[in-house]
């Protein structure tokens, strides 16, 4: 076993952040979440089994995103006008068309359900294996493969549908109240 | 017909995952320096307990050099390079010191000019409130707000009969504080604190309580304070005279 070097979170950051903005499917709230998996992961020292770093990282961002992100990113959100993502790409150079297309395919992403999200957002994203996706959800290579099909397809047909991406389904989450 | 159709499915999924796998949307440079920010303050805490196998002035100039970049960067480049060459850099330790100090001070954890600390937040959510007790609404919340993020209501038998008596604000080094006061039946009065985003610097105690992370902090007068994050605004609860353990239940996630 080997101890995860905290400089991974430095190096792996623009996946994490891009993971993040697929699973939120706004900027703001990824920023935040990978704020929160920063503060836990760092809160001690972890161990791999391996030199999984870039999977363990994206488990520990999954385990965030689901304990404490997933009910306020189900909140109704509107879609980002041509100004909003002008002003939000600060980059030297920056293209708002293209950014606003950027944004569209985050929320198109963050419009799937959840296990066909994470598939996609592992493997398409974050640049995993099928084999390490299928550790890090806890399921077999197939499922991982019918997934990330249905996850394409999906999204494909979302950005080629007029309007905005859908939004997201499902309720009853557990809240906390502190 | 069918074959067309699946044909240019094929295509459109596969220009799909090229522009997946080309995605050009790297991390805003805000968020890459606080989290080089944190991971520098974690490898300071973990030098200080003995676990680090990194030297000194290597992480502290590794990430700094990161951290702040232009011109300042050659000053944590080369504090990291000197821990590999001890000869030379015992020669310049003590300079070497003070510019670690000075870029500490600029840029360790929250790295903002007027961030306020945790215990401050603290001192605030201990003073009296100064308006009235909010209503509470029947989603077991309060009819108040701290940037944005509901106060609970605390007043049921399983969150412990703390009733809200009162709200203050205030500003605090460069962050609105919203504080909701609370009291039990047996007179005892705890401040529910929350600071406006993004988060205040971390420190104290770490703890877990229901899966969640916290810190615990005690006060010059021995009074102590619990730290937590809700959507990225710090929240603190303290109570003078009241348990570590009084505080973490009510920081404690639970159904809504």
């Amino acid at each position: 076993m080997t101890r995860l070097d905290p400089q991974a979170l430095v190096r792996h950051l623009d996946r994490l952040y891009r993971a993040a903005w697929a699973l939120c499917g706004s900027r703001e709230e990824a920023e935040d979440l990978v704020q929160e998996t920063v503060v836990r992961v760092l809160a001690k020292p972890r161990r791999l089994h391996g030199d999984e770093e870039l999977a363990y990282l994206l488990g520990a961002l999954r385990n965030t995103f689901l304990t404490t992100r997933r009910t306020a990113s189900r909140r109704p959100r509107e879609a980002a006008t041509l100004d909003d993502v002008a002003a939000a790409d600060s980059r030297p150079g920056g293209q708002p068309e293209a950014a606003l297309e950027t944004q569209e395919l985050f929320a198109a992403i963050a419009a799937l359900p959840e296990e066909f999200r994470l598939a996609l957002v592992a493997v398409d994203l974050v640049g995993l294996s099928y084999r390490e996706a299928a550790d890090l959800l806890g399921t077999r290579e197939a499922t991982i493969t019918t997934r990330l099909h249905r996850a394409r397809g999906r999204v494909a047909q979302a950005l080629e549908a007029p309007g905005p991406p859908g939004r997201r389904e499902g309720s009853g989450e557990r809240r906390s109240l502190r | 017909m069918e074959r067309e159709r699946n044909d240019r499915e094929d295509e459109r999924v596969a220009r799909l995952v090229a522009r997946l796998r080309a995605l050009d949307a790297p991390a805003p440079e805000r968020l890459r320096s606080s989290v080089a920010a944190a991971v520098a303050a974690a490898e300071a805490a973990g030098r200080r307990g003995g676990r680090s196998r990194r030297g000194p002035l290597a992480w502290a100039g590794g990430a700094l050099g990161r951290l702040l970049g232009g011109p300042l960067a050659w000053a944590g480049d080369a504090l990291g390079r000197s821990r590999r060459r001890p000869l030379v850099w015992a020669g310049g330790a003590l300079a070497a010191a003070a510019v670690v100090a000075l870029l500490l001070v600029l840029a360790l954890p929250g790295g903002e000019a007027g961030a306020p600390t945790v215990p401050q937040v603290a001192e605030v959510a201990l003073k009296r409130p100064a308006a009235p007790a909010p209503a509470t609404l029947p989603n077991g919340r309060l009819d108040v707000a701290g940037d944005g993020i509901p106060f609970p209501d605390w007043s049921s038998a399983e969150a412990g009969g703390w009733r809200a008596t009162g709200t203050r604000s205030d500003r605090v080094g460069d962050r609105d504080v919203t504080t909701v006061v609370y009291a039990n039946d047996a007179g005892e009065r705890v401040g529910y604190a929350i600071a406006a985003a993004p988060r205040l610097p971390i420190g104290g105690r770490y703890v877990e309580r229901g899966g969640e992370p916290m810190w615990v902090y005690e006060l010059d007068d021995g009074t102590k304070a619990v730290m937590w994050l809700r959507d990225g605004r710090t929240c603190v609860v303290a109570g003078r005279g009241v348990d570590e353990e009084t505080l973490l239940d009510l920081a404690a996630p639970r159904e809504a």
